[in-house]
């Protein structure tokens, strides 16, 4: 072998290296999918029931059914939770859904007594559209006095130490999360989602040291 | 006691008639997909087991996943005390034909549940339950349950509307499949429909 024919050998390795560990930017395209009856803290404590864990991928469909059950100071009857990915080509008839539901809600902190005849969320997000949901809520009454529900999202209803958040809609442009009723102290250590749920579709971008895809 | 017995007969003649069809399983292809819901309904006539006017609560999931039964569920009546827990899912079965709803794409669709349930005036029982998805939101949505203790008539039937034009809420929502919705290679076993001759498709 000549000197400049393995000069030349090296060159074309070098070019073919560089290629390979290029950098290259790619896109996963993903789903976000998560139910859950009660989602957060009390007291400081965390706090969760009738919870579908996160869609692990666009195969994946999570469902919940308890006959009742309580989380701290929180209980409820026909505990419901579900959070499916109904993807198969990522098309525009595709989409990732989420809903809960509970009945005869009954949540109990200090100074404060809310209770719900039914409290249920409900988000889809479609591939390539967007993400949006709803809540509905019967018969809620704070201390025993009723509560005036709106529709609107995140009425907001205040009282003395607690924040209560009506039909909370969260929303980015590729996922939404609802929560029937969410209640908040104003000193943080309680913040719990009450009937919530997210769906989400969309891309996570990566690049491979290697310059694969 | 004239009225009572008329009353009686009123109320037991919608089943008389027998259902419709028999056992499913082969009446058509097992749909490739889920229904999910979560709500509560004042229960309509005709009834067995209950009254009509008695307010209802369920949630409920059915479907198929990797070459099995998918689902779950519970059901409260409020004014009976029945409660009603799933405990195993033996079919899923697609009634009528399924739609698309004009304001968000989604399928529409009507879906039987059936499997086994216990139950805390029945002890243990076969159960059909029926999930309408009329679309968004979900005041048309349509839920019903059927409670078998021996073949024939239900122990236990009782249906309604989430909020049109009955009182009621909640959704019900069916949810097109993946791919991991593979059918079971058993047909489906489910109690006879009362529905569809008695109280809705």
């Amino acid at each position: 072998m000549s000197h400049s024919l393995f000069l030349r050998g090296v060159a074309v390795g070098a070019a073919v290296w560089a290629l390979l560990a290029w950098p290259a930017a790619g896109a996963a395209q993903t789903v976000n999918g998560f139910a859950a009856a009660a989602d957060g803290k009390v007291a400081g404590v965390p706090a969760a029931l009738g919870h579908t864990g996160t869609l692990a991928d666009e195969n994946d469909a999570r469902a919940v059914s308890m006959p009742d059950g309580g989380a701290s100071t929180l209980t409820g009857q026909v505990i419901e939770a579900a959070t499916i990915s109904s993807i198969q080509g990522w098309d525009s008839l595709d989409f990732v859904s989420s809903g809960a539901s509970l009945a005869d809600v009954s949540l109990s902190l200090a100074g404060l007594g809310v209770a719900a005849g039914f409290l249920g969320a409900d988000a889809v997000a479609p591939v390539g559209g967007s993400p949006s949901g709803t809540s509905t809520i019967t018969g809620l009454a704070v201390n025993g006095v009723p509560v005036y529900v709106s529709g609107a999202p995140n009425q907001r209803v205040y009282f003395p130490g607690f924040t209560l958040t009506l039909n909370e809609v969260r929303k980015t442009t590729s996922s939404v999360t609802v929560s029937a009723l969410r209640v908040a102290s104003w000193d943080g250590l309680t913040n719990l989602a009450i009937a919530t749920a997210t769906a989400g579709v969309g891309t996570s971008s990566f690049s491979s040291p290697l310059g694969l895809r | 006691m004239k009225r009572m017995t008329a009353l009686l007969i009123a109320a037991l003649l919608p089943f008389a008639a027998g259902p419709v069809s028999g056992h499913v399983g082969g009446e058509q292809p097992i749909p490739l997909d889920f229904i999910t819901g979560g709500g509560w309904f004042i229960i309509q006539p005709p009834t067995a087991g209950t009254s009509p006017g008695n307010r209802a609560n369920f949630g409920w999931h059915g479907g198929v996943k990797n070459g099995d039964w998918w689902g779950n569920g519970n059901y409260i009546d409020h004014g009976t005390g029945l409660h009603v827990r799933s405990t195993e899912v033996t079919g899923y079965v697609r009634i009528g034909t399924d739609g698309t709803d004009p304001q968000t794409g989604q399928p529409t669709g009507t879906r039987d549940v059936c499997g086994i349930a216990t139950t805390n005036q029945f002890g243990t029982v076969r159960y059909r339950v029926r999930m309408k998805d009329n679309g968004e939101p979900g005041r048309q949505d349509k839920f019903g349950i059927s409670l078998f203790v021996d073949a024939g008539q239900p122990v236990y039937f009782a249906w309604g509307s989430l909020g049109d034009p009955t009182d009621g809420g909640g959704n019900i929502q069916l949810h097109k499949g993946n791919n991991s919705n593979t059918a079971p290679e058993t047909p489906a076993d489910c109690p006879d429909d009362y529905f569809t001759p008695h109280a809705f498709s």
